[in-house]
């Protein structure tokens, strides 16, 4: 406990933590005022602009939120990243030389972390969406609680994807560029070519989210909304064992 | 492990990266409670030997004792026991110096009772609220040597903790190196800086090309194994010392005398009316002493 209360203090200490929660919510608010409110008040040279009623409009959020998946990689990579281009690292084994109790206590912090964020981002698109979206009706309390497994699960997989790259390359900067690459290049993949979306994990992000739209511009450029639940969740396991095993080869193959 | 045995104990240790040999069969035993001293040139194997210590790197052979435990076998209790400074303080910068040391005892499994102790120890209190990036290099030290001993370890090894301190944080940083020893830690300090090794160690190691040049008490490996004498006509003297069979050499008004019999070597000026003003043992400068075991230029 005492290791994961260590990496807590380094998260969130730093102004990274509480600057990606308001990128965040400047994010989910424009889409939410895009999704479920700009069709009402738009001017007419817009034509019929595509809108989300309640309640679908909460499991279309919940997705959107699933898909921030840079959010647990540069928690991950930043915070990391910098301790192994110093003697931070070494520091940390010298103190505590279990390897594992360091990796499964930066699961969990970033894990719970990026959790934190997107249940917040949740948050924040759902008051938009309810003050000012059409419809009405709320999802019921199961489809809440099955948001928030789902963003537990999106954000362990890309935190392991995260941890990974950063223990590989030993390079905070590097490992940025990867992980972001990866995960901007996945989603685009996924989309355009044949049948990568069905080992992609940002279409296993939102595929975990049955939101049950179907039409309009944006169902088409979100990958993975029609993977069944337990094929998503495979993929997911299988990316997420693939981080782990970075993380634990990367460790294990250089000295501190 | 009793008293009189070591609290280090390295044998055969040996490293390789790639084509280059850090660590060439190093053995050395450090004794507890005092201040030890483990020189040698940039290069010599010096970071890659604390680091084995602490099982930071994996040696390719050779075995390593620390407080009588097997390394790396019973290293999560060993470094319990052992603080440590490696390189670089191994501060986060962006965090305050308080939060630092609230890491640090965090990561050992302890509680944060004698984090303001230490503090007020190596004299940053007032300034454990700035964030360490705007610390001077002297605070940084400082402020690791606190994190370093938050677990009231028995063994320190301090890599370099001096390099970069201007001569107050030198002086600073020695005095509560000193008093850790007198308190009966165990220090183990690494520093190419000679001046530093002199001042505050009781042992030393040399260590060059990976290999250990010398070992000993710092007082047995300054002996310059002569005598000096001081007197009026040093070269005169030295005539008569030579006829007697005594070997000698002089500088300026000190005459430098092989022999260690210092009756007879005043006994010898004293018959041919020369009579000198001090006669001591001759103590080589630890730095003559490490260039002649490292065969290192003198600049």
């Amino acid at each position: 406990m005492s290791l994961i209360h260590a990496e807590w203090l380094k998260l969130s200490r730093r102004k990274l933590y509480p600057a990606t929660l308001v990128a965040v919510a400047a994010f989910m608010a424009l889409i939410a005022f895009v999704t479920t409110a700009f069709a009402d008040i738009a001017p007419p040279e817009f034509g019929d602009a595509f809108s989300v009623p309640k309640p679908q409009a909460f499991g279309f959020g919940a997705q959107q939120v699933a898909g921030l998946t840079w959010l647990p990689l540069v928690l991950s990579v930043a915070v990391v990243g910098g301790e192994f281009s110093t003697t931070v690292w070494a520091h940390s084994l010298a103190r505590n030389p279990s390897r594992l109790g360091h990796v499964v206590a930066r699961m969990v912090v970033f894990t719970a972390a990026s959790w934190l964020a997107f249940v917040f981002g949740m948050a924040v698109f759902s008051a938009i969406a309810a003050a000012l979206g059409s419809g009405s009706g709320s999802p019921p309390l199961s489809e809440w609680i099955g948001y928030l497994w789902r963003f537990a699960a999106v954000a362990l997989t890309w935190t392991a994807l995260g941890l990974g790259a950063v223990a590989m390359t030993r390079s905070m900067v590097l490992g940025l560029v990867i992980t972001l690459g990866f995960s901007f290049a996945d989603g685009l993949v996924a989309v355009f070519v044949g049948n990568y979306e069905a080992f992609s994990l940002s279409a296993a992000s939102t595929g975990l989210f049955d939101t049950g739209i179907t039409g309009g511009p944006f169902a088409a450029l979100i990958p993975g909304t029609g993977l069944s639940m337990p094929h998503a969740l495979g993929i997911m396991a299988g990316w997420a064992a693939f981080g782990f095993v970075l993380t634990w080869w990367g460790l294990q193959r250089r000295d501190a | 492990m009793t008293s009189s045995d070591p609290a280090i104990r390295v044998r055969g240790l040996t490293k390789s990266y790639k084509k280059v040999q850090a660590l060439a069969g190093v053995d050395f035993d450090v004794p507890a409670g005092k201040v030890t001293g483990f020189v040698g040139p940039n290069g010599a194997g010096k970071t890659t030997t604390f680091r084995a210590l602490l099982g930071l790197t994996r040696p390719d052979s050779g075995t390593i004792e620390m407080l009588g435990l097997p390394v790396p076998r019973e290293l999560a209790v060993i470094t319990r026991r052992c603080g440590a400074i490696i390189e670089e303080p191994g501060l986060l910068q962006a965090l305050s110096g308080h939060t630092n040391m609230q890491i640090a005892a965090d990561t050992l499994g302890l509680g944060h009772g004698r984090i303001q102790d230490l503090l007020e120890f190596v004299g940053l209190a007032d300034d454990a609220r700035r964030k360490v990036s705007e610390y001077s290099k002297g605070m940084r030290q400082r402020l690791a040597l606190a994190a370093a001993l938050i677990a009231g370890p028995e063994l320190l090894l301090l890599d370099e903790p001096l390099d970069g301190l201007d001569p107050v944080g030198q002086k600073v940083f020695r005095s509560r190196l000193r008093e850790l020893a007198d308190e009966g830690a165990t220090v183990v300090v690494s520093s190419h800086d000679m001046a530093d090794i002199e001042a505050i160690a009781d042992h030393l190691i040399v260590i060059r090309r990976g290999s250990i040049a010398a070992a000993g008490p710092l007082d047995s490996l300054l002996d310059g194994g002569g005598t000096r004498v001081v007197i009026e006509n040093p070269s005169s003297a030295m005539e008569v010392l030579r006829a007697a069979g005594i070997e000698a050499r002089f500088t300026g008004s000190e005459l430098f005398v092989s022999s260690q019999d210092r009756e007879r070597i005043v006994r010898t000026l004293g018959a041919a009316q020369m009579f000198p003003s001090e006669v001591s043992a001759h103590r080589s400068s630890l730095e003559s002493v490490f260039f002649e075991l490292t065969g290192e230029e003198e600049e």
